[in-house]
């Protein structure tokens, strides 16, 4: 398994209204991300706008049907997939959710919550194996929001992702907004979170936005809060260079707002460096 | 409880509005699980209206959603991929519209579409090429002949002008002309493909269409000219053996060819 270095840049997600601008020029970005499932296919417009946008920019790999919680193991023939398009792509990294989507029979298409428990982490720590080993390359896997919070938890979400990154040696895509959104949900501190971590594994940072109430909803359809961007201040301090990126998957504005919220980003990632500098 | 038993009535919780919740969760448990289910059936149905935009409007958004939601019943995703909820959403709409076929056909064009825009990509065949190809055929070789055909290409009958069909439904404005619009007097083929990097489709005759579909499906150019002349007589299965041939050329339906 390879180690995967640090690259301290700015991206965007790529999305569908954004790609004529990707497509046409210099767009301000270190790197994109993409959902690898989107290009998971046979031929066609997704592969030939991929293709074209990776001779241009560093390309990460973000997946969603991973399922790597699933206590019915992996999926052989998806992993088969992400390979032949890891390949194709030779992508910074490939990440995915510390999550599961689907039982035996059925999938859920959403990033549903795990039991912190020894059962379940022993059945994630098994399915990254086995993940990273037919992919060849180590992953990242995500804090997820979440909304429910298991009677039966043994330990914090902070201890168990640390714990599946002890043990199957994958790095970690830190998404602070998640973080933001499941301390307001399950009444954790989100410094306690980000202290409890191996942050020197972080390779990526997540931004959005999300939905505020009684429960929180992580909903990408809005700028990133100012809650979440002390956050990212404070992530930044601690995990050393990482690539810091926004995702937007509704309500996509203009590219240019975008970029001007990136801006925000590198400004914060600047104040940190000079802040380590001093 | 196990993981995988906890999963699997996690996941029939989602499916099922009357699904039992653990006996031990709280308000706060169950307020959280209901985000999740919420998402679940909103997820699914704005994929069907995504891969299905014309038929939702054809349908009426009220009818099209009770469609989908039907559907993700009785057919609950299985796949990793999110695309594949859509599949056989047309024999729902069938099933669920059958006084009203153009809904499914419309159905079936848009899933057949959303298949050729991600199919494998291929080179085609043009007119020089095919007669460079077949240049040393003798007669035996010409009736022993098959053709392969670009992958996505979809070919099925219809009892409705989806070519007028479809851009009826394109905007904003009134659809009453796509609801108002008659059957055909007789079926016609439809057939769907992808053209450089955007899927569409044409129509055909009937038996044109059906001898694609057998030549699709492996029959030689002499089983498709014997169902033509079955479906036609001679003179005129013989005109369009030909004619046929050059056009599936021509539409850049054909990849390779074999004697």
């Amino acid at each position: 398994m390879t180690h995967i270095e640090p690259f301290a840049g700015f991206g965007l997600g790529l999305r569908r209204p954004h790609y004529p601008d990707f497509l046409g020029g210099d767009v301000d970005v270190d790197f994109v991300e993409v959902i690898s499932e989107n290009f998971m296919v046979d031929g066609g417009k997704p592969l030939a706008v991929l293709d074209t946008v990776r001779c241009r920019h560093e390309v990460a790999l973000h997946g969603v049907s991973l399922s790597p919680g699933s206590a019915h193991g992996v999926d052989r023939d998806y992993l088969t997939r992400l390979k032949a398009l890891a390949d194709r792509i030779e992508p910074l990294w490939v990440s995915d959710h510390l999550c599961w989507t689907r039982s035996s029979a059925h999938n859920s298409h959403d990033l549903l919550p795990l039991p912190y428990t020894a059962e379940a982490l022993d059945v994630i720590c098994t399915n990254m194996m086995i993940a990273q080993d037919i992919l060849q390359r180590p992953l990242l896997l995500e804090n997820p929001s979440s909304y429910l919070s298991f009677p039966e938890n043994e330990m914090t979400e902070w201890e168990f992702l640390s714990e599946v990154a002890q043990r199957t040696g994958c790095y970690l895509l830190l998404d602070v907004n998640n973080i933001y959104v499941s301390a307001h949900n399950h009444g954790f501190s989100a410094h306690d979170y980000l202290g409890g971590l191996p942050l020197e594994r972080v390779r990526q940072i997540h931004l959005a936005g999300h939905t505020p109430g009684e429960i929180a909803i992580d909903t990408h359809d809005r700028a990133v809060c100012a809650g979440v961007w002390d956050l990212l201040e404070l992530a930044l301090a601690r995990t050393g260079p990482a690539a810091v990126m926004i995702e937007r998957d509704d309500a996509i504005p203009p590219l240019a707002d975008l970029l001007a919220e990136l801006a925000t980003a590198r400004s914060i990632a600047a104040g940190v460096n000079r802040a380590a500098a001093a | 409880m196990t993981l995988a038993e906890q999963q699997s009535g996690f996941i029939q919780g989602l499916l099922a509005n009357d699904a039992l919740l653990p006996e031990h969760w709280q308000a706060r448990e169950r307020a959280g699980y209901e985000i999740y289910r919420n998402a679940y059936r909103a997820r699914l149905i704005d994929a069907l209206r995504e891969t299905y935009p014309r038929t939702a409007r054809l349908a009426g958004e009220e009818a099209f959603q009770a469609a989908a939601a039907h559907h993700l019943i009785t057919h609950p995703p299985a796949s990793w991929t999110l695309d594949d909820a859509g599949l056989h959403f047309d024999r729902t709409l069938e099933a669920l519209f059958p006084r009203d076929l153009d809904v499914a056909e419309l159905g079936w064009i848009e899933w057949a579409m959303q298949v050729a825009f991600t199919a494998a990509d291929a080179d085609t065949l043009d007119r020089p090429a095919l007669t460079a190809a077949t240049a040393a055929f003798g007669a035996q070789a010409w009736q022993d002949l098959r053709l392969a055909f670009v992958p996505g290409l979809a070919v099925r009958l219809v009892e409705h002008d989806c070519l007028r069909l479809w851009p009826l439904l394109g905007g904003d404005e009134s659809i009453d002309a796509a609801r108002e619009l008659a059957p055909l007097s007789e079926a016609q083929g439809c057939i769907v493909w992808r053209g450089g990097l955007c899927s569409t489709f044409t129509m055909v005759s009937a038996p044109e269409a059906r001898a694609l579909a057998a030549m699709q499906t492996g029959a030689n150019y002499a089983d498709a000219c014997e169902l033509l002349v079955h479906l036609l007589g001679e003179e005129p299965a013989l005109q369009l053996a030909g004619t046929m041939l050059a056009r599936w050329l021509d539409q850049g339906w054909i990849t390779r060819v074999s004697a």
